[in-house]
């Protein structure tokens, strides 16, 4: 039974894995399957301005998996490629290498995801994603900003927004707002 | 005469944000290819509606070079601002981007020109009529207005413009091999200095519109080995917030700030962080009436000098007044007078107007209020009605009086630029409507443009609206 788990997550993996490598800006990546229930890791030694947000939108315009949590290396990190331990290499990840996919959790997170992927027509966006890195600039901001006073009578400025980063953070904004109403 | 005097020289004007380049010969061949197309033998008038684009920037240069006049119309938002703009000041010939272009010109007596071989889209007058006659001295016509309102013109001497930007090169110590960056728009008189300055210092100049609050923005800045980053305060805001990462930019040497108040908590922590990674960062203060640059406040001075907007720049002067016009001793606050080469020679509404004298004669009332303290500037305020959010400028009482037809009501801004509506009555779809409606025509965030419901509006014994009780009520809402 264990065995064709691990058979069916290599079919998977590979065209992501594939698709991962294509990318032009990666200069070496490993593909670490996710155990039963978990996302899958790519490590990913980079070049030039790559972010974890980006690389997942490479993979999903290609067609493939891109809900994976991404591990940045650069080169005088070495990951043991034989036996690579996904829940190892997590833990031990310095705190801005790690990008975690997270699908939005809530109504309020739910409806933010989608007005971002529509704003900034950037897709898919993970919860921990921060606002500039998925291609938010001040124009987006006021649009979003107008969108969430529309819908949930909350008035946000545009540096709130950015201080906030992630929707996961701007969902507590909105929350906090209409907590203290 | 030409306040750009362009060098013809093969180091890079002009680079692309796609990597591309233009050498000082290569924009004056360009420019001249426009030339034979521009009026002969007269001063014309040649508007431009685009921005930063490069068919934009060779009108421009190719104007002022065969001695015409540039009235650089970018900031008119919607092709009915546009037509408004060509039929009150009858340009000779009109400069956009193919599809402004035929809408700005739809039904108005213009033709399309046969200057696409100089890579430009222009429209010369056809009707026949005088062209407009533009003073011998008027080089650049700017707008004062905001994003909604109508607008008037500073006309600026080609002196004027030649000499604020030597006192910019002289303040910020441009360089030849300097980069700027457009970061702001050129017809906007800050965004202007920027690009002058550095032309004239034979300096290059990265042109994008790539807005400056974007990861790309960063990346083309960085990729095109940009040394000065001009913003408003809205982007030190936002860089300080945002997780762009501007200050490990290699090249980086300068950042200025300009074009409204900032807040002391954020300059200081932006001249924190500047000076950790080895950047100079500059207050400036100006105005479009003064050709964009009034005063410099250099990076060292502001340790010592931290809520002042610095030294005049060379050459101009400023004076501290009294409502009557008597000058006041340093430390007196009163109204900021500029005195100097850069004043604008007046305003104009239309054709008409652009032939009027200088009527300024070296002097500009900035509306500002501000004192000198040993030689240093501190702005305190504005005179006017209107609020600065997010370098945008929005007149106060054009907000009111969209309002004023759905119920009695009276708006004020408050020093965080926000505007405070106040509306008798209570909240009704309409008013809603006619909120979101301007926050988005004005390009501003929900949070500036707030609205308080009161059962009636504070008025004088006269019966006008007491702005300074609801000024009181706005600030409670701090």
């Amino acid at each position: 039974m264990a065995g064709d788990i691990q058979r069916i997550a290599d079919l998977e993996s590979a065209p992501v894995a594939e698709a991962v490598a294509q990318h032009s800006e990666v200069v070496e990546s490993l593909y670490v399957a996710g155990s039963v229930g978990a996302r899958p890791l790519v490590v990913v030694r980079p070049m030039g301005f790559l972010t974890a947000a980006e690389l997942r939108r490479h993979c999903r315009e290609l067609g493939v998996a891109a809900e994976f949590d991404v591990l940045f290396i650069d080169e005088t990190q070495a990951v043991d490629t034989a036996a690579p331990d996904a829940a190892w290499l997590t833990a031990n990840a310095a705190p801005d290498a790690l990008s975690l996919f997270e699908a939005p959790d809530g109504e309020i997170e739910t409806q933010l995801v989608a007005v971002w992927e529509r704003i900034l027509d950037f897709t898919p966006i993970s919860v921990h994603d921060d606002f500039v890195d998925v291609g938010g600039d001040s124009l987006s901001a006021m649009e979003i900003a107008v969108a969430i006073a529309q819908r949930w009578d909350v008035n946000l400025s545009l540096v709130d927004l950015v201080d906030a980063s992630s929707v996961r953070n701007l969902s507590e904004l909105v929350r906090a707002a209409q907590a203290s109403r | 005469m030409d306040p750009l005097a362009l060098p013809i020289s093969d180091s890079v004007a002009v680079a692309g944000a796609d990597g591309s380049q233009l050498t000082y010969r290569e924009l004056v061949r360009r420019a001249d290819n426009l030339g034979p197309y521009l009026p002969q033998e007269r001063k014309g008038l040649v508007a431009l509606l685009g921005d930063r684009d490069l068919a934009t920037l060779i009108a421009y240069v190719a104007a002022l070079r065969h001695g015409h006049a540039v009235a650089w119309f970018g900031s008119a938002g919607t092709a009915s601002r546009r037509q408004d703009l060509v039929r009150r000041f009858r340009p000779d010939v009109v400069v956009a981007p193919a599809r402004e272009l035929a809408e700005a010109l739809l039904g108005l007596p213009y033709r399309l020109l046969e200057s696409e071989a100089a890579g430009v889209h222009a429209a010369g007058r056809t009707d026949g009529t005088a062209p407009p006659e533009v003073n011998d001295e008027t080089s650049v016509l700017l707008l004062t207005s905001g994003t909604m309102s109508g607008g008037r013109a500073v006309r600026l001497s080609g002196a004027a413009v030649a000499s604020n930007s030597r006192g910019v090169i002289d303040a910020l110590a441009v360089r030849p091999t300097g980069c700027a960056v457009t970061s702001l728009p050129l017809y906007y008189s800050y965004g202007l200095s920027v690009l002058n300055s550095h032309l004239i210092a034979g300096a290059s100049v990265l042109l994008t519109e790539t807005p400056a609050t974007s990861v790309r923005f960063w990346r083309e800045f960085t990729t095109a080995e940009c040394t000065s980053f001009a913003g408003v305060p809205f982007h030190l805001e936002w860089l300080a917030h945002s997780r762009l990462t501007w200050d490990r930019v290699p090249t980086l040497e300068a950042v200025t700030v300009s074009g409204a108040r900032i807040g002391s908590a954020v300059a200081q922590a932006f001249h924190q962080r500047a000076d950790a990674a080895g950047i100079r960062f500059h207050k400036m203060y100006g105005q479009t009436e003064a050709t964009a640059r009034i005063s410099v406040l250099s990076h060292n001075d502001f340790v010592d000098h931290p809520d002042s907007v610095g030294r005049v720049i060379v050459g101009s002067s400023v004076l501290i007044t009294d409502e009557s016009g008597v000058a006041q001793q340093d430390g007196v606050l009163g109204r900021i007078v500029y005195r100097g080469p850069n004043a604008m020679q007046g305003y104009a509404d239309d054709a008409v107007g652009l032939a009027a004298p200088d009527e300024m004669r070296g002097t500009v009332d900035t509306g500002d209020s501000g004192f000198l303290a040993d030689g240093y500037l501190h702005v305190h305020g504005r005179t006017g009605r209107f609020i600065k959010p997010n370098g945008k400028r929005l007149e106060l009482d054009l907000v009111e009086r969209c309002f004023e037809q759905l119920a009695p009501a009276a708006v004020v801004g408050t020093g965080d630029e926000r505007a405070h509506l106040f509306v008798e009555g209570k909240q009704s779809s309409a008013i809603k409507d006619l909120r979101f409606n301007i926050i988005m025509r004005a390009g501003i965030a929900p949070e500036e443009l707030q609205i308080h419901f009161v059962d009636s509006i504070p008025r004088m014994k006269s019966g006008k609206v007491d702005y300074g009780s609801l000024a009181e009520m706005a600030a409670d809402h701090f």
